[in-house]
């Protein structure tokens, strides 16, 4: 196991930002912790750090306390970029390496390898102040994978960056994985955490609300389909044709007479029957969309707000 | 290691940053110099002009004119002023009036009769009220005449012959500095500026460690396997030695392009220049671990530094009496001053101590609060 959280609870004052959160992640594993600000998860990502003492619980991490021992184990992404401007983007990474502990040649390697893993070894003698964001963004997890952590803890690393870059951070991050580091990775982005997370945690209000799989949420959570027909000409008849079927909650047209929004109970598979009576009944279908269901959905239904609220 | 590493980043950074260094060696220099140059006249001896003195003699007798003979003959009289005899006391009054003399001693008629008689007799200098230290010079001479007179006439009367006396000078003079030179302004400045630029360190070294103990950085660099101590000193390090490299140059450059007087050892000064760095980059950092905030520990700094300096002097030559003593620029002055004039070596040791302890306390504080703050 590389993270068991047992029961972590830590206050400010009076504002509990972490309340009786549990959580393991396991070797390999990319953990996505989605929550809305705060959710407490920039608090429970500093414990984990050892950045905070806990009022209560556990933490473990590859078995044992937080350690300098441990320490050298994580390589963390902070949401800001955390670089020195004043030096090269070189020297920023090899700053990093030696706090971890390389030295000589192994440091040299260990830049060159994570530079060039993010894309910046051919511009490694440039100021930061002259790249991109995005760039920027890169060099920010070159200097946190430096040491080929174990685990990697990315707290929002994509923020603000044009979409190419963001695609690269990805990219970059499922190579990782592959290479065998475990990431813990917050994002606001849903899709990135659909993208490439094996694992979900939902935190709301210090809680940890929901975990799993981002299918077994979603399945665990959500309740109802979305079946839109589209269709040549309504003429009043769908709504009646539709709306006894079995499972099926609600029914409406849209104002052009074109298109049929059914809302079913998800559990029933009653797509069959309705395509069947609408034939029958003379109605001309162009297609059918069923509506998958999205963690934003799923992340709405089990908080009552948006990510981003 | 990690300490000695996050202190060679840190130089490196505060190096690779070369606009900032000149301006921070650039602007106490120009300071120096400007201050040095305009404040020149209060640092400088002038040598005293002879007082131009009347005298108006109306006595017929001997003492009068003894007086006056000794006024115009005494060598000592002689190099102080220079008698000139007028007419009436109205003359004279418009002598002073259009600062042909500066006073008018005056003996009545009756002088030598009234000192033969017993009786009280009195010479009357008349002056204008703006005339300063002339006045007093005149008024001293007239007492110590006086003085004289007076014992003369009381020996006189116990022995029933005159005094006999013997001139000589009690006075021993000692130069206040070494190789016989006197501080001119721009040694004082050369000081005075150096330790405020040094102290003015304190706004550095709260920004150099705050930027890596309370921002983002600061935040990545305690995820990594360095210990609070490890990461306070080697901040540390690397800002008291950039802080000391700019009183370096400064000691230097005024040492040997603007000639001022820094003594005859230089190290000793040096190694103050280095006490002095390190004190202001611990208050700094304190102040920054204590407030928790850049700039409001920044702003804090920026504001006592001037205060310091000004209650020690540091810009105007001026004597707040024991408050100076609350400065810490003023334990600085008190060890350069009497380190390179050899002065008081007590206060030199007292006051380097002051800064030492001073340091020390200061960075516990900070270490302890650093320690606290993970928690």
């Amino acid at each position: 196991m590389v993270l068991k959280v047992e029961n972590m609870v830590k206050s400010f004052n009076k504002l509990v930002a972490v309340n009786g959160v549990s959580l393991q992640v396991k070797e390999g594993d990319i953990l996505g912790l989605l929550g809305p600000n705060g959710a407490g998860k920039s608090t429970f990502i500093n414990a984990i750090l050892g950045l905070t003492k806990v009022d209560e619980g556990t933490i473990e991490i590859f078995g044992n306390k937080i350690s300098r021992a441990a320490k050298k184990k994580i390589g963390f992404v902070p949401q800001e970029i955390a670089i020195c401007y004043e030096l090269n983007a070189y020297d920023n990474v090899a700053f990093f390496g030696k706090l971890y502990g390389l030295r000589g040649a192994a440091l040299k390697e260990a830049v060159k390898k994570s530079m060039e893993f993010t894309g910046l070894w051919d511009r490694r003698k440039e100021n930061p102040k002259k790249y991109s964001g995005g760039m920027q963004r890169r060099l920010n997890i070159a200097c946190a994978i430096v040491h080929e952590p174990e685990l990697l803890i990315m707290d929002e690393p994509t923020v603000g960056v044009d979409p190419q870059s963001r695609n690269n951070i990805l990219e970059t991050i499922k190579k990782l994985n592959e290479n065998g580091t475990t990431v813990i990775y917050t994002s606001h982005y849903m899709e990135e955490i659909e993208e490439i997370c094996t694992k979900v945690a939902i935190i709301d209000l210090g809680k940890l609300i929901a975990e799993g799989t981002s299918d077994s949420i979603k399945n665990s959570i959500l309740t109802e389909r979305l079946t839109k027909f589209e269709v040549e000409d309504d003429n009043g008849k769908c709504e009646n044709i539709i709306k006894d079927i079995e499972g099926v909650i609600s029914c409406s047209v849209n104002e052009n007479g074109n298109a049929l929004l059914v809302k079913s109970k998800k559990n029933i598979d009653n797509l069959p029957i309705m395509i069947e009576r609408l034939v029958k009944g003379g109605v001309k279908i162009i297609s059918v969309n069923i509506e998958q269901p999205t963690l934003e959905a799923a992340f709405l239904s089990l908080t009552g707000k948006t990510l981003r609220d | 290691m990690n300490t000695l590493y996050i202190a060679y980043y840190t130089i490196k950074r505060i190096m690779l940053d070369k606009r900032t260094n000149i301006m921070k060696i650039l602007i106490p220099i120009v300071a120096i110099v400007i201050l040095g140059m305009a404040l020149k006249g209060s640092f400088e001896l002038s040598s005293m002009d002879i007082i131009k003195v009347g005298y108006l003699n109306l006595d017929n007798g001997k003492q009068g004119e003894t007086l006056v003979k000794i006024l115009k003959e005494d060598k000592s009289i002689k190099e102080l002023i220079s008698l000139v005899q007028v007419d009436s006391v109205d003359k004279a009054e418009k002598m002073i009036s259009d600062n042909k003399i500066s006073s008018l001693i005056f003996i009545d008629k009756d002088y030598t009769k009234q000192i033969e008689s017993g009786e009280k007799s009195s010479v009357t200098i008349y002056s204008s009220k703006y005339s300063d230290y002339k006045l007093t010079v005149v008024q001293n001479i007239m007492d110590s005449y006086v003085n004289i007179v007076n014992t003369n006439i009381a020996v006189a009367m116990v022995t029933g012959k005159p005094a006999e006396y013997d001139s000589s000078s009690s006075i021993k003079e000692i130069p206040i500095s070494i190789n016989g030179n006197r501080p001119k302004a721009i040694d004082y400045y050369a000081v005075t500026i150096l330790v405020l630029s040094l102290l003015s360190g304190a706004a550095f070294g709260c920004e150099l460690v705050g930027e890596d103990y309370i921002g983002v950085m600061g935040k990545r660099i305690k995820s990594t396997p360095v210990s609070p101590v490890q990461q306070y000193a080697g901040k540390m390090i690397g800002a008291c030695l950039s802080n000391f490299v700019q009183g370096l140059v400064m000691v230097l450059f005024t040492k040997f392009v603007l000639k001022a007087n820094w003594g005859s050892n230089i190290f000793i000064i040096l190694a103050f220049t280095l006490l002095v760095a390190v004190f202001a980059t611990a208050i700094g950092a304190m102040l920054c671990i204590i407030f928790n905030d850049v700039n409001r520990a920044g702003a804090l700094s920026s504001l006592l530094v001037p205060i310091f300096t000004f209650i020690a002097g540091g810009y105007v030559k001026i004597d707040f009496g024991p408050i100076k003593y609350l400065s810490p620029n003023q334990w600085a002055h008190t060890a350069f001053f009497n380190t390179i004039y050899n002065g008081d070596q007590h206060l030199v040791v007292t006051n380097v101590l002051a800064l030492l302890i001073a340091t020390v306390v200061i960075s516990t504080v900070s270490i302890i609060l650093a320690r606290r703050r993970t928690n």
